[in-house]
């Protein structure tokens, strides 16, 4: 048996081996990233029902704000992900950045509601929710 | 839900399966499982298309699954009535040798792993990853949740971030199954995800199966379903292993064209293309270059034929991709920087080396092996050798053109990106190179010397 034929049964038998391995290794680094029941997209769907049920209309466009919007700091990964993660949840109402739209969703922490309830006083009326969620009416046009 | 989706499923699944017989009407148990595997995309394809239609003219009714059901039934028709001369029902003999047992024995394992990891990410991430909740899923639930007014779906108000300018192919299969079942279910996107891993990775398997042989079938699987391209990222319901598919789809029915010399197989290329641009937006560029590759390919014959055989097919799919785009889609975001900022990241050449770099640090390192795939390809081409036919030299010409054309287009996008350009690479690189690897797999392995012929195995 000449090494051209050693080799090929060499890289065949390599192939078999290593794609069963890391079909393996695949498995197992599927399963380690995190418990079944953990989906954060399914967890966030959660906190969003209550705003749905509270605004008049089923479609159409309505303001989004967050703490960044108030402290006029760039928007981290977090951020933009909430924003994300929020926009999937209550399709088909369009998110808009900024509060220019009659109904407005916050997401606040609560000092950064102190600072915005301060300067934005009379303009809208604020219903809390639950997971720092306020639903805003604008009151002014 | 999932066996009420996938029943759903079903008579757009065998309705791609009768379209495609009815184009090329090959007999045979090989020519039978390629068959069954383009007939999947092609069948889901054509459904995501036509509901397209559907939505456009009766936004109100929700009976777009009769619709299929219709056309289903008619297909079958034509199928019984052409084929009821020839119809005969027997089982293939098949024999396998020593080496086939060892493959396919290697391969069982390797599914049965795969399967599971796909199992795990689907009851792990049932919304799919950041890109499929994020543009497709979301897509679906703007349809589906709004269905008079779905047209909103691409609202200019939508931030540009959700990308609703991406063609509707998985949103609207989603939704529709949605309509059809009465409610939304995570399990629908999960099947049709299902559903392309499953045509992506048989229609590889089968048609090297059919124009090479088993053995060759099986290492190339090995190598798909040894990495996590299809268990995990496949099952992460994003339009990347959908696009792979009709990118692997129009390369094998090229190459099946040229290797059968049936004008039906161009008409299908071209129609995989159409889906492919109705899939994601490379799909258009890939519908792009596939003109100009095809041309060149067959320049010695008819390329003008060839053109027109493909243009065929092409036409249902892109017609409606060309109305999305110019009269739906809100602007893509690729070109908002200006034409003047696009030339000028052209000419700087910091930008070429930050691609050039990334990108050879993926094709070195792709696979999850350690060692990249393409350098494993390219000692088992050495050690096994080439063995191309002069025959099939404008397939081969034809695939290669279109995935280094493709190539080149990524290229270009890259360097006109609007975005931080480490951040675009970083964040795509491995799902482009996944669309490409696909076909250039079935490329690969219609070059190289079968394993049987190659270890005297009868």
């Amino acid at each position: 048996m000449n090494i051209r034929r050693i080799l090929q049964r060499v890289i065949l038998a390599g192939i078999i081996v290593a794609s069963i391995y890391f079909g393996f290794q695949n498995l197992r680094a599927a399963i380690a990233v995190g418990n079944l029941k953990d989906d954060p997209v399914t967890a966030w769907e959660v906190r969003f029902q209550p705003v749905k049920k509270l605004l008049p209309f089923k479609r159409g466009a309505i303001g989004f704000l967050q703490n960044s919007d108030v402290l006029g700091t760039v928007s981290d990964n977090n951020e933009q992900g909430e924003y994300t993660l929020t926009q999937y949840a209550m399709s088909p109402i369009i998110l808009v950045r900024g509060d220019n739209q009659e109904w407005t969703l916050a997401e606040f922490n609560s000092s950064v509601y102190q600072t915005w309830s301060q300067s934005n006083h009379g303009q809208f009326r604020v219903i809390p929710l639950k997971y720092n969620l306020y639903l805003l009416h604008r009151l002014t046009p | 839900m999932t066996w009420l989706s996938i029943l759903v499923f079903l008579p757009s699944v065998w309705t791609g399966i009768l379209m495609v017989h009815l184009l090329w009407p090959e007999r045979g148990w090989k020519a039978v499982w390629v068959k069954v595997f383009l007939g999947i995309g092609l069948g889901l394809g054509q459904a995501s298309l036509l509901d397209f239609i559907y939505m456009l003219l009766f936004s109100n009714e929700s009976g777009f699954l009769f619709v299929q059901l219709a056309l289903f039934a008619g297909l079958l028709a034509a199928f019984i009535l052409r084929e009821r001369k020839n119809l005969r029902f027997s089982l293939p003999r098949i024999q396998f040798n020593r080496l086939q047992v060892i493959l396919l024995a290697g391969l069982a394992v390797v599914t049965v792993l795969s399967v599971l990891s796909a199992v795990n990410v689907w009851l792990r991430e049932p919304h799919g990853a950041w890109d499929a909740w994020m543009m497709f899923n979301r897509a679906a639930r703007f349809i589906y949740r709004d269905q008079p007014g779905w047209l909103g779906s691409f609202s200019h108000q939508i931030d540009p971030f959700f990308h609703a300018d991406y063609p509707l192919q998985l949103g609207m299969n989603i939704a529709w199954v949605w309509q059809a079942l009465g409610q939304e279910t995570q399990r629908t996107p999960i099947v049709l995800s299902g559903l392309y891993m499953l045509a992506c990775a048989g229609l590889l398997g089968a048609s090297l199966n059919l124009t090479k042989s088993l053995g060759q079938a099986g290492v190339s699987l090995l190598l798909l379903l040894g990495s996590s391209l299809i268990g995990n990222e496949g099952a992460a319901q994003k339009a990347d292993l959908p696009l792979a598919s009709f990118f692997l789809s129009t390369a094998v029915l090229i190459y099946l064209y040229v290797y059968f010399k049936k004008p039906g197989l161009l008409v299908l290329a071209g129609f995989m293309a159409g889906l492919a641009a109705w899939t994601k937006n490379e799909g258009s560029l890939f519908v792009l270059v596939t003109l100009p590759a095809l041309f060149i390919a067959f320049f010695r014959g008819h390329p003008w034929r060839v053109l027109g055989w493909y243009l065929l097919g092409l036409a249902f799919p892109l017609a409606i991709v060309l109305y999305f785009k110019e009269f739906l889609a809100p602007p893509s975001d690729v070109m908002s920087g200006g034409i003047i900022h696009s030339i000028q990241q052209v000419l700087d050449w910091s930008r070429h080396v930050m691609i050039l770099k990334s990108a050879g640090a993926d094709l070195l390192s792709f696979g999850g092996w350690g060692i990249g795939f393409i350098p494993i390809l390219l000692v088992y081409g050495l050690i096994f050798k080439l063995a191309p036919s002069s025959g099939l030299r404008p397939a081969y010409f034809a695939i290669a053109l279109i995935l280094a054309l493709q190539a080149i287009g990524y290229y270009g996008i890259y360097l006109i990106t609007p975005y931080d350009l480490q951040w675009h690479i970083d964040f795509s690189i491995g799902r482009l190179v996944l669309q490409l690897y696909i076909p250039f797999l079935f490329l690969f392995f219609t070059i190289v010397s079968d394993v049987e012929t190659v270890l005297a195995v009868k």
